[in-house]
């Protein structure tokens, strides 16, 4: 490949996006580069590249809206080109930002142990009624909200939602599954100090929030062995409710057919007791007062795994807009000022990107590489260089045009499948963002300025007061660690982030 | 959205009733570039998607790694693309785009809003007519550098990371285009001049060792136009002999180990299979899902499910130009001998070559695939791809249907075959990773 970038979802998804979204009649000039003087002799191969024409607009049919009584909301929306349907039912408040403190795993837990056995087919059962469906149905814990995901074609949608109703709402939780997913779950532990890449996301996340930060928290050897039914069935009761999902259907959905099997699939689900909250949002640690590196051993290592930030913004912020662009031009495109140098300029890394996780509250931003070990200082010397270069630098008006115009443009290519679609709402139903969004995105994208572009890598990238980790071979980084003066180096052991 | 569609029934019909077709319109210019396009009007997005027909397999002893260096300094610029444009003009379109390289051809795609196909065809076009106009040793030289970072964190840094290495020697003989692997070795990257480049370059990258697939909201006149104008001027060259090989059984089953910074100790067992799209790679495939696809699959329920002793298996085939190979991969749990991995993989293979597989099972297997060749097909990425693979592999890019009708026609039977006349009994390469120094846990000969 030319090169693989790590994408650092924003919310989830990249960026939300926008149905009925339209250019702008101020459609994006085309940029100098692009310009081209007369329409050139019909032989001859022109010299300079064409320019393009207006950005088409995309035209997504409503969504319509329907709420059970139950209080399970229900989202349909029509793409009829294919007999196939993505089914995504979002639970709020049963994501890992909602686990107990001491229960890290959790939510990824039980999310697993929901096909293991449900409305009275065990998990070998619920698996090959699946199959013969040519039905995939995955469950999983993200940090703010839960998620089912079914993709089946249309035929064998009736069939395989109600395995999929079954499967969220009258899981078993049987005894011997729970004991089998644990095995491997402490299997996975075992195994996650082998990877460069997991030790430096564990160490950082840690790092910057704490070990008792949602945020900052994972799993340990003995938070998995502390796992069991009891806790995972209260997990599921209190957190898997109708009032706090919705069931998103995107595909050859007509919703005159498809109310009666929804009714029918989720019409008796009903919670007991209280649910969790779904407005309180994690308090954002305070700031540090300086950087410090910390550089994790692993001997041998052919690389050395960079990681670089400290708490961003959560996903309501203002400055969303301005953040995406921001962003796009530091880290987070091919041509992003970190890949450029790292990678381009100096050949140090397949890859360096940048990113916002954002959530209900304030996720890290990171920087990142993998980077040849005996350019470990140099690269993390480069990376301060350009977190400080977007601070005090204004951009140029073509590296500004072509951020705005990637971020803006891109957005038909993020709304192409019905899986694509899905994940969209999705997004927007877990930050409870307004669907309005949506039509006004690429305005509003393209309306970001230098300025704002100055004002948020001012107020969100602090170099100074960053965590710095590195995971490669100590022997041969650490002197030109510290050497490299970007703030304190101080060595901590595999075992410490990964227990 | 995206959709391509076709003409699945929908009615309630078995999944494998189903018809599958990827409307087109194909042409050759003159210079011997073939052309295919697809309307898909459901997304204002579209693909443009080139094959080279020449992957790591068209490289020499000593110059391996070459197709996939190369792959890289196609984005560094051509004669009217000054270097860092290539992608700057496409981003600053909305657009995204990247390559890849296997051993056999070598992609480059783009995906877009609509409106930029045009902007897409002529930078193609350029690198196509014009990339060694501004080739530079200092181009070589920087991708060479990212390149090497590219094999560390996908290979050295990456726990098993060298199993693809090790296998690639093992399962050829030296000299085979495919005894290595196509990121290449270190030595060879280090090795690599501009004369390789340029030379590469003039035997290769030319229109008529190529095809180019557009797809998506696009006009099937409009784009003519742009291919014929864009693409028109630049030469044939000679034509590229596909290689030949004739690739002896292997002599015998042999047993490799290598020690690894890892937890899990891992077993691989590899067995020769058949070339692509041959008469029993639909089999193979199947046979390699009833293995390890879904829960009930025969070594996954086995070894992960009752048993509890393996982390993952997987199971596939890998049918290239040349040969195919049929892997099995299993991760053990912390300690656990390969010998017994081993053994169970062994009986799971014997017990379908005696006994076919369950109606059901085939079912299952089938079913489950065809979702996924739909789902494949929902971006225009995707269906670009296919239609360049069709063309290259089967001589015919509207060979969706039949591409899926050999599934449709497979009886429990030809899985059972697959297993007899490739697996069972039959002589396969065992690779070892374990943890350093517990080497005693390795797969061993005559256990």
């Amino acid at each position: 490949m030319k090169r693989t970038l790590a994408t650092i979802a924003a919310g989830a998804a990249l960026s939300a996006c926008a149905p009925a979204a339209q250019e702008p009649e101020t459609a994006p000039a085309p940029s100098p580069a692009q310009q081209q003087p007369a329409a050139p002799a019909a032989a001859a191969f022109p010299t300079t590249a064409p320019s393009t024409s207006a950005a088409p607009r995309i035209d997504l049919p409503d969504a319509v809206r329907r709420t059970l009584p139950n209080g399970l909301k229900v989202v349909y929306i029509q793409q009829r080109e294919l007999p196939v349907v993505s089914a995504l039912m979002l639970t709020r408040g049963a994501g890992t930002g909602d686990e107990p403190a001491n229960a890290s795993g959790l939510a990824s837990f039980t999310a697993s142990m929901l096909d293991e056995g449900a409305g009275g087919k065990n998990s070998l059962q619920l698996a090959d009624a699946l199959d013969l469906l040519g039905a995939s149905l995955t469950t999983s814990a993200g940090v703010d909200a839960a998620q089912a995901n079914l993709y089946v074609l249309k035929q064998n949608f009736p069939a395989a939602l109600r395995l999929m109703a079954d499967v969220v709402t009258r899981p078993d939780f049987p005894q011997r599954e729970v004991d089998r997913l644990r095995q491997e779950r402490l299997t996975q532990l075992a195994r996650a100090r082998d990877e460069a890449t997991t030790i430096a996301n564990y160490a950082f996340s840690s790092l910057v929030y704490g070990e008792q930060h949602p945020y900052g928290r994972y799993p340990t050897q003995a938070t998995t062995e502390r796992l069991n039914r009891a806790a995972v069935a209260a997990f599921h009761a209190r957190g898997y409710r109708p009032e706090n999902s919705t069931l998103i259907l995107v595909g050859d959905v007509d919703p005159a057919q498809m109310e009666p099997l929804v009714e029918q699939a989720f019409g008796s689900w009903r919670a007991t007791g209280t649910g969790p909250s779904l407005t309180a949002t994690p308090a954002t640690p305070a700031a540090l007062n300086r950087t410090t590196v910390y550089l994790v051993d692993k001997p041998g290592a052919a690389q050395s795994e960079i990681r670089i930030g400290h708490p961003g913004v959560a996903r309501n912020t203002p400055d969303y807009y301005a953040l995406l662009v921001m962003n796009t031009l530091l880290g987070a495109s091919f041509t992003s000022r970190l890949n450029t140098n790292l990678r381009e300029t100096h050949g140090w890394a397949y890859g360096a990107s940048s990113g916002y996780q954002m959530l209900r509250g304030a996720g890290p931003f990171t920087a990142r590489a993998g980077v040849q070990t005996n350019a470990t200082d140099s690269s993390v010397v480069e990376f301060f260089k350009e977190l400080n270069r977007i601070r005090t630098e204004d951009v140029t008006e073509a590296e500004l045009d072509k951020a705005r115009r990637y971020v803006a443009l891109r957005l038909p290519d993020q709304l192409e499948t019905t899986s694509d679609i899905a994940a969209q709402y999705g997004n927007l139903e877990t930050y409870g963002i307004d669907p309005s969004f949506l039509e006004t995105y690429v305005e509003r994208t393209m309306a970001v300025t230098a300025a704002d572009l100055r004002r948020v890598a001012n107020q969100y990238v602090r170099p100074g007061q960053s965590v710095v980790v590195v995971v490669g071979d100590r022997s041969k980084v650490e002197a030109g660690l510290r050497a490299a003066n970007v703030g304190t180096v101080v060595v901590r052991d595999v075992s410490e982030f990964v227990k | 959205m995206k959709r391509i569609v076709l003409l699945l029934s929908l009615v309630a019909a078995p999944a494998a009733a189903q018809q599958v077709s990827i409307p087109h319109t194909t042409f050759t210019l003159p210079n011997g570039l073939q052309v295919i396009v697809a309307e898909d009007h459901s997304t204002p997005v579209a693909s443009v998607n080139v094959w080279y027909h020449v992957g790591s397999g068209y490289e020499k002893p000593g110059r391996t790694g070459f197709a996939h260096l190369f792959e890289h300094i196609m984005f560094e610029g051509s004669k009217n693309v000054p270097e860092g444009d290539f992608d700057n003009l496409l981003e600053a379109a909305g657009a995204r785009n990247n390559g890849s390289t296997n051993t056999d051809r070598t992609n480059y795609y783009e995906v877009m809003p609509s409106n930029a196909v045009e902007l897409a065809l002529w930078l193609e076009a350029d690198r196509m007519g014009g990339l060694l106009d501004a080739m530079s040793p200092s181009k070589l030289q920087g991708q060479r550098g990212v390149v090497q970072n590219e094999r560390r964190q996908s290979y050295e840094n990456q726990p098993y990371g060298m199993l693809w290495e090790t296998a690639s020697t093992l399962l050829y003989p030296a000299g085979h285009p495919y005894s290595w692997t196509t990121i290449g070795s270190m030595a060879d990257l280090d090795s690599a001049r501009v004369d390789d480049v340029n030379e590469f370059f003039r035997r290769y990258y030319a229109p008529n060792n190529a095809s180019i697939s557009i797809v998506g909201d696009v006009n099937t006149d409009q784009v003519r136009q742009w291919v014929t104008r864009y693409f028109s001027w630049i030469p044939r060259n000679a034509d590229v002999e596909r290689p030949q090989i004739a690739l002896p059984q292997l002599a015998a089953t042999t047993y490799t180990t290598r020690e690894d910074r890892v937890t899990l100790p891992e077993l691989t067992m590899i067995w020769r299979s058949d070339k692509r799209f041959s008469g029993d790679e639909a089999a193979l495939n199947t046979l390699a899902s009833v293995l390890t696809q879904g829960k009930s699959a025969r070594l996954y329920k086995r070894l992960v499910y009752d048993e509890q002793i393996a982390a993952f298996t997987s199971a596939w085939n890998d049918a290239s130009l040349l040969s195919g190979d049929f892997w099995v991969r299993v991760r053990a749990r912390p300690d656990v001998d390969l010998d017994r991995i081993e053994a169970a993989v062994n009986e799971e293979v014997a017990r379908i070559a005696q006994t076919p597989p369950s109606q059901e099972e085939l079912d299952r297997v089938v079913n489950t695939m065809v979702t996924g060749f739909v789902g494949a097909l929902e971006t225009v990425e995707g269906k670009a791809d296919r239609l360049n693979e069709y063309l290259y592999y089967a001589a015919d890019p509207d060979h969706a249907e039949e591409d899926l009708a050999r599934y449709r026609a497979l009886t429990p039977a030809d899985v059972q075959r697959a297993a007899q006349r490739y697996l069972a009994g039959r002589n396969h390469v065992v690779i070892s990773f374990v943890p350093t120094g517990k080497t005693a846990l390795a797969a061993q000969e005559n256990q």
